[in-house]
């Protein structure tokens, strides 16, 4: 259920939004209909998700004999289950993203490859270092001095 | 005329300097298409330029052959780490790479690779015989018709991945919301950018896709870690279909071929159009149906020859009124116009060896590929082999590559880390990622034709369903609509007796 409240909230932002243009006229439509029409019906199919949730929820937590709420409780902790590498990582990708733009593209790169294989559960440090070379190394002449596309560069390179 | 048109296309297409040419275009073609981020309009916009020494007829040839090349290439990334190289293939990637997991790689690649050949060769002999006819029905489609036709794939989709039908509609709308980001396309106004100077051009499909395909893989792979994920080992003959692959292929690669030609012939994002209706389909009259999300063959042989027939497809109105129908195609249209090639009705009249020498190439053109990537099944294959500590920091590289390299900017970048995260909740709470898809596809097409009918009826709703077609259409939304809520209690109330 919540998954279709953060749907329904998406669709309410871009409704809201979506006043800010002008409608005009059924002869010649503005730039706020079609999104307007669209989210109404986003909140709608979400408002539908919601209580497809809410009933089978009820039923499921029926039949296993336990009330919602520690019904409720034990999926949000089954969900959570072995989510501790795809923050790590999100985390990583952030700092990489970040970084890109103050020592470049190639050295953030070099970094991120070695931290994220690592993170995968590289043990030694070798083929990391060797894989992250690899890499830059690809990506420098295949892209940059071949397709011409010019990556961020930072301070080092 | 069979005779002429057909021996005449291959001579032309068989000399040296022609034949390099078409090996060259299929080659940064398949290349193109397998590095996400480099799409063929871009690429082919790349090497204009060169093809100006060639000549028109050579020129022409090489740039049609980065065109169809990159629709064989872009299966290959997403069979193997479930990133797309090009929006046709985000389909591929619901059973392709499951049968990649599964120690099948080696087959759906070569699947991929004999439905896009079989697929192309029908597009070139469809497009040799029927060209004028066909351009000129592709005519009688409207703002009206394109809208309702946007619609009826909005209706048929939404039970694309066979999973809850509501979830799916949410995941298209979501699409269709975020396709409205950036300049509205009737007046130019600039919409939802939410003060942000990048995001006023719209957010990049490319960003988007590799996020929801390839960094939420990435990060699903690292939660399931505990439960480790081993593939098979894999003999050298199983890289190959077997027997029953190639079977149950068969017709989902001539049911493909048809439709993608035919929705290759209309405006718009054609070939991801046709992968997608091909992949619905399939689901629905497959005796397989329930494979597909787990390795169905014809969730890859169908697609992908959908989405090589519409490339072919897409040619009609190009060659025969001069109309590019897609970005690819307009790239195309602007190379002619630059060898001094004018395509339309008067082009076979005027410049017959530039005409069949681009048919006869796409013959020969197809063939190559085929040759090319059937002895590279094996290679790729192997590349699932690599451990994910190894493959998935080079997956993850290549999506930032892919969503900066296609308009340079750091704020697609983000868009693919937020889609990536998104992505990974989705599948957390079982929503399928590849409706968003369809939606962010037909969304501009929706709101134009919708609006461009209502300005052209004068506000009169009646407008939406003006035509023959328009009705037909109507009638099949409708019934499409309301078959499975009938359909439901219907089996309710047996259930109940």
């Amino acid at each position: 259920m919540g998954s279709s409240i953060v749907w329904m909230l998406f669709g309410l932002l871009f409704l809201v939004y979506s006043l800010r243009y002008p409608f005009d006229t059924i002869g010649s439509p503005g730039p706020a209909v079609f999104p307007f029409l669209i989210s109404v019906f986003l909140i709608f199919f979400s408002g539908l998700e919601a209580i497809k949730s809410y009933t089978n929820r009820k039923k499921e937590a029926e039949k296993e004999c336990v009330d919602e709420a520690s019904y409720w409780f034990t999926r949000v902790c089954e969900r959570a289950k072995g989510e501790a590498g795809p923050i790590k990582m999100t985390a990583v990708f952030v700092v990489y993203l970040l970084a890109m733009v103050w020592v470049g593209f190639f050295v953030s790169t070099f970094l991120f490859v070695f931290v994220s294989s690592r993170l995968m559960g590289s043990k030694d440090f070798l083929r990391p270092i060797a894989l992250s070379l690899g890499i830059v190394i690809f990506c420098y002449i295949l892209f940059e001095v071949w397709l011409k596309v010019s990556f961020p560069r930072g301070i080092l390179f | 005329m069979f005779d002429h048109s057909v021996i005449s296309s291959l001579l032309t297409a068989f000399q040296p300097v022609n034949l390099v040419s078409c090996f060259i275009g299929a080659v940064v073609g398949t290349l193109v298409g397998v590095l996400p981020g480099l799409g063929p309009a871009a690429a082919m916009a790349l090497v204009i330029p060169l093809t100006l020494k060639l000549g028109p007829t050579a020129g022409l040839i090489m740039l049609a052959g980065i065109y169809y090349g990159s629709m064989y290439g872009g299966s290959t990334t997403s069979i193997l780490v479930n990133v797309p190289g090009e929006p046709a293939s985000v389909v591929t990637t619901l059973d392709g790479y499951v049968m990649a997991r599964k120690g099948r790689a080696g087959a759906a690649l070569a699947i991929a690779a004999i439905g896009s050949f079989a697929a192309g060769t029908f597009s070139v002999i469809a497009l040799q015989f029927f060209a004028p006819l066909l351009a000129r029905s592709a005519l009688a489609f409207g703002p009206a018709e394109y809208f309702v036709l946007t619609v009826l794939g909005i209706v048929l989709l939404s039970n694309l991945t066979g999973k809850s039908r509501v979830k799916s509609l949410i995941l298209m709308m979501v699409g269709l919301v975020l396709s409205t980001i950036g300049m509205d396309p009737v007046g130019g106004v600039e919409r939802f950018s939410f003060g942000i100077d990048a995001a006023q051009g719209g957010v990049s499909f490319i960003a988007i896709t590799t996020g929801l395909f390839g960094v939420a893989e990435v990060l699903t792979i690292m939660a399931e870690k505990e439960e480790k994920v081993e593939l098979l080992p894999v003999k050298f003959r199983e890289l190959y279909p077997n027997r029953e692959e190639i079977k149950r292929s068969v017709a989902p690669i001539v049911r493909g071929s048809v439709m993608g030609f035919f929705i290759g012939l209309l405006p718009g994002p054609a070939a991801t159009m046709a992968a997608f209706a091909s992949y619905g389909l399939e689901r629905r009259i497959s005796k397989f149906k329930h494979m597909f999300g787990k390795g169905a063959i014809e969730g890859v042989a169908g697609p992908e020859s959908a989405n090589n027939a519409a490339a072919g497809g897409a040619m009609i109105p190009l060659l025969s009124l001069g109309l590019p129908f897609t970005p690819a195609t307009a790239v195309l249209l602007g190379g002619m116009l630059l060898h001094g090639v004018t395509p339309g009705p008067f082009l076979l009249k005027d410049r017959p060896d530039v005409f069949w020498g681009v048919i006869g190439s796409f013959y020969l053109g197809n063939l190559m590929l085929l040759i090319l990537n059937l002895p590279l099944v094996g290679i790729f294959a192997k590349i699932v082999r690599v451990s994910p500590k190894y493959l998935m920091p080079t997956v993850l590289v290549l999506c930032v590559i892919g969503a900066y390299g296609d308009n340079s900017s750091m704020f697609d970048v983000w868009v693919m880390l937020a889609s990536g995260v998104a992505g990974f909740l989705m599948r957390k709470y079982q929503y399928e990622p590849a409706p968003l898809v369809v939606g962010l596809v037909l969304g501009p097409v929706m709101e134009r034709s919708l609006r461009q009918t209502l300005i052209i009826s004068k506000g009169d709703i009646s407008g939406l369903w003006g035509s023959g077609i328009c009705v037909i259409m109507w009638v099949v939304v409708i019934f499409s609509a309301i078959y499975p809520i009938v359909g439901h209690f219907i089996n309710r109330s047996k259930k109940v007796l």
